[in-house]
C-alpha cells in the first residue's frame, strides 16, 4: 500500500531514507518540525496576510505623504506670509526714508505701532551708538549682525514668552532698522497643526491595520471557498462547486472557470464510465457468443467439418472485438493529434469523386441512387486517409439507413475559408435526443440498434474534424417540411488546414480498413465497427 | 534709492534662531501700560470724537488700568484707526535723537 505525500510536501532522497547496508540501523536525527514552526512559516507564506501588510502599508504612507503635504504647505504659506508682509513693510519704510529721513521714518514707525490692530508688528531703529531712536524692541540683539537672513528670535511680551522672525537693514548715517512680526500665533498653530497630524497619523495607522485585517479576511474567505470546493473533490466528490457571490467580480469570474472545468471534468468522467460500461457490454456478447460456439462445438460437433466452422465462427467473432479495440485506439490516437505529422496538401474533389465510385456500386446493390454533387477544386491541408474514412463512414451510414429508393447525394462546397463535405440521405433519420449523443462512443439509436455496427464510426468522424480544426455537424435536411425524413451529415475542414501547429513525429502512419463491406459481409456479427 | 538690504523674491536667505530657553528673550515696548496711556493721549489730541471711538477709548483704558494691557491696547488701537480714517494723522513727530522714557519705565513690563 502507498501513502500519497500531501501536495509541496519534499521527499528525502532513498539514500537518505534508508539505512546503508552493512552499517548499523540508524534513527535520523532531526529537529523536530513541530507545530509553532510551521505555524510561523505557514502565517509568514500567507498571501492574505502579504496582501494586508501591503495594503496597510500603502495606506498608511499614501496618508503620511498627504498630511506631510498639508503640513508643509500650511506651514510653509503661513512662513511664506509673513516674510512677505515684513520685506513689503521694510520696503515701504525705505521709500519714506528716501522721502522724509530719519524724522519721517521714526514717526511712520510709531504710527505703524498704533495702527497695529494685529498686535504683531516689531520695529526697532538704532543710531551708529546702537541707541534706540523708535520702535518696540528696547535694545538691539546682539546675535543680529547681518542683513541678509532671517533671524527667529525669543520675545518677551507682557511677561509671556513668545517667538518673532526679524530682518535687519541698514541706513546711511550708520542707523540700523529692525522690521519683525510677532509669530506666536504661527508658532501655536504650527504646534497645533503639527499634533493634529500626529494624531491623525495615528488614527490612519489604525484605520489602516484595521482594513487589513477586512482586506485579509474578505481574500481568505474567497479563498477559503475555492480551496474547501478543490478539497472535496480531491477527496472524491466531483458534486462540488465553488458557490458565486453573484457580484461578477474577479473572484467570481475564478469560481466560474473552475466550475466550468470541474463540470468538463465530471463530463469527461462520466464518458470514460460509459465508455467502460459500453466496452464491456458491447464486446462481452461477442466474446460470449465466440465461447459458446466454442463451447457448443467441443461438446456436440460430429465431425472434423463441424469443428472447423465453428472455429471459424468464432475467430470472426474475436475479429470483430479485436477491431473495436483497433478503432478505440485510433480514436484515441486521432484525439492526441498524433496524425498532424501525415498532413499535406490535397485535392479534395478527387478524393470524393473516388469514394462516389465506390460506394456507388454498394448504393445500387441497396437499390439507392447516389449523387455526387458538382463542386469546384478544393484543395486543403489534411490527413488524405483519415478525410477518407470519415467521409466514408457518413456514406455507409447514409446508405445503411436509407429505404430503397432512396438519393443519397454527397457535395463539397467551399464557404469562406471552409469546405463544407456534406453526406445527405433521405433514410429513417434521428430523433433530436438520438443527434445530440450520436458521436458519443458507442451511442446507438433505438432505431438502428438492430443494424449492424458499434456506435464507433460518427466518433471517428468528429475526431477527424477536431484533428484538422474543423467541427462536424449533423441534422435533418436543410429546407425539410414534415413529411420528409433523412439526415444531413456535415463535415466543416479549414482549408488552411494546421498548418501553421507543430506537428508530432510518428514512426509510421496507422494503416486504415479503405474497403468497403460488401452486402454478404453485413452481419450482424461482422459489423465494421467504425461505422 | 534703496539703501535698505532687501532681498525681494530673490534667493530665499537663511534662517537664524536663537535659543528658546537659554537666550534673554527681546522685551517689546509696546505691551506696557504707559504705552497704553500714551495711544490714550493720542486720541485725545483729536478733540472730538465720535461715539465708537470714545467708548473703545474708555474700554481700552479700564482695561490697561485692571492690568489687562494688550486687550487695552488692542481697543486704543482700533479707535485709532477709526479716527484716522475719518480725519486722518495727529501730526505727532518723534525725536530721532531721545528714546521714548514712559516705554521703558513701565513698572508692568
Amino acid at each position: 500500500m502507498t501513502t500519497r505525500q500531501p501536495v509541496g510536501a519534499r521527499v528525502r532522497p532513498a539514500w537518505l531514507r534508508s539505512p546503508v547496508a552493512g552499517s548499523p540501523a540508524r534513527r535520523s536525527i532531526e529537529p523536530a518540525a513541530g507545530p509553532r514552526r510551521s505555524r510561523r512559516n505557514d502565517i509568514l507564506r500567507s498571501a492574505s496576510l502579504r496582501l494586508a501588510l501591503v495594503y496597510a502599508l500603502l495606506f498608511i504612507l499614501s496618508a503620511i505623504i498627504f498630511m506631510c503635504f498639508i503640513w508643509w504647505a500650511t506651514v510653509g504659506l503661513l512662513e511664506r506670509e509673513a516674510e512677505a508682509a515684513i520685506e513689503a513693510d521694510a520696503r515701504a519704510l525705505s521709500e519714506r526714508f528716501a522721502e522724509d529721513g530719519l524724522l519721517g521714518l521714526g514717526n511712520t514707525i510709531q504710527e505703524r505701532l498704533a495702527q497695529n490692530v494685529d498686535d504683531d508688528a516689531i520695529y526697532l531703529m538704532v543710531d551708529s551708538a546702537g541707541v534706540r531712536v523708535a520702535g518696540n524692541l528696547r535694545d538691539w540683539p546682539h546675535v543680529v549682525a547681518r542683513t541678509d537672513i532671517w533671524y527667529q528670535l525669543s520675545i518677551s511680551r507682557a511677561g509671556l514668552r513668545g517667538r518673532a522672525e526679524l530682518r535687519a537693514f541698514t541706513l546711511p548715517g550708520g542707523f540700523r532698522l529692525l522690521v519683525g512680526r510677532d509669530v506666536r500665533a504661527r508658532t501655536i498653530l504650527k504646534r497645533l497643526l503639527t499634533d493634529t497630524l500626529l494624531w491623525a497619523v495615528l488614527m490612519v495607522g489604525v484605520l489602516g491595520v484595521s482594513g487589513a485585517f477586512v482586506v485579509r479576511s474578505l481574500f481568505r474567505r474567497m479563498v477559503h471557498n475555492v480551496a474547501r470546493t478543490t478539497a472535496a473533490i480531491a477527496a472524491g466528490d466531483l458534486t462540488q462547486r465553488v458557490p458565486l457571490s453573484g457580484s461578477g467580480d474577479e473572484f467570481d469570474r475564478v469560481a466560474e472557470t473552475v466550475n466550468e472545468m470541474l463540470d468538463r471534468i465530471a463530463r469527461l468522467m462520466d464518458g470514460v464510465k460509459q465508455v467502460s460500461n459500453s466496452i464491456a457490454h458491447d464486446l462481452r456478447t461477442p466474446i460470449t457468443r465466440a465461447r459458446a460456439r466454442l463451447e457448443d462445438a467441443a461438446l456436440h460437433a460430429t465431425g472434423d467439418e463441424e469443428m472447423r466452422a465453428a472455429i471459424e465462427r468464432a475467430v470472426a467473432d474475436l475479429d470483430g472485438v479485436t477491431a473495436v479495440f483497433e478503432a478505440l485506439l485510433r480514436i484515441a490516437e486521432i484525439e492526441a493529434g498524433a496524425r498532424r505529422s501525415a498532413f499535406a496538401p490535397l485535392e479534395l474533389s478527387a478524393l470524393l469523386d473516388d469514394l462516389a465510385d465506390l460506394y456507388g456500386a454498394l448504393a445500387e446493390e441497396q437499390e439507392l441512387t447516389l449523387e455526387r454533387l458538382p463542386s469546384p477544386s478544393i484543395t486543403l491541408q489534411g490527413d488524405r486517409r483519415l478525410i477518407q474514412q470519415a467521409v466514408a463512414n457518413l456514406l455507409d451510414n447514409a446508405i445503411k439507413f436509407s429505404r430503397p429508393g432512396g438519393v443519397v447525394q454527397l457535395a463539397a462546397i467551399p464557404d469562406a475559408g471552409l469546405v463544407r463535405i456534406t453526406v445527405r440521405d433521405q433514410g429513417i433519420g434521428m430523433q433530436a435526443p438520438d443527434l445530440a449523443r450520436a458521436s458519443e462512443r458507442f451511442y446507438r439509436a433505438e432505431t438502428s440498434r438492430n443494424m449492424p455496427g458499434s456506435g464507433l464510426g460518427l466518433s471517428l468522424v468528429v475526431a477527424v474534424a477536431h484533428l484538422h480544426g474543423g467541427r462536424f455537424e449533423l441534422g435533418p435536411p436543410a429546407g425539410r417540411d414534415g413529411t420528409t425524413t433523412g439526415l444531413e451529415a456535415t463535415l466543416i475542414l479549414p482549408l488552411t488546414g494546421m498548418a501553421g501547429q507543430q506537428q508530432p513525429l510518428l514512426k509510421q502512419p496507422v494503416p486504415l480498413r479503405m474497403e468497403p463491406p460488401s452486402s454478404s459481409d453485413h452481419q450482424p456479427d461482422r459489423a465494421d465497427p467504425l461505422s | 534709492m534703496l539703501m535698505l538690504a532687501v532681498s525681494v523674491g530673490g534667493n530665499d536667505p537663511a534662517v537664524a534662531q536663537d535659543s528658546e530657553t537659554e537666550d534673554a528673550p527681546m522685551v517689546v515696548t509696546s505691551d506696557t501700560r504707559a504705552y497704553c496711556l500714551s495711544l490714550s493721549d493720542r486720541i485725545d489730541r483729536y478733540g472730538t470724537m465720535p461715539q465708537e471711538v470714545r467708548e473703545l477709548e474708555t474700554e481700552g483704558r479700564e482695561l490697561c488700568e485692571q492690568g489687562r494691557v494688550r486687550g487695552g491696547i488692542n481697543r486704543l488701537r482700533r479707535a485709532l484707526m477709526v479716527l484716522r480714517a475719518e480725519r486722518g494723522p495727529a501730526g505727532e513727530s518723534v525725536d530721532v535723537a531721545t528714546p521714548d522714557k514712559n516705554q521703558e519705565n513701565d513698572p508692568h513690563e
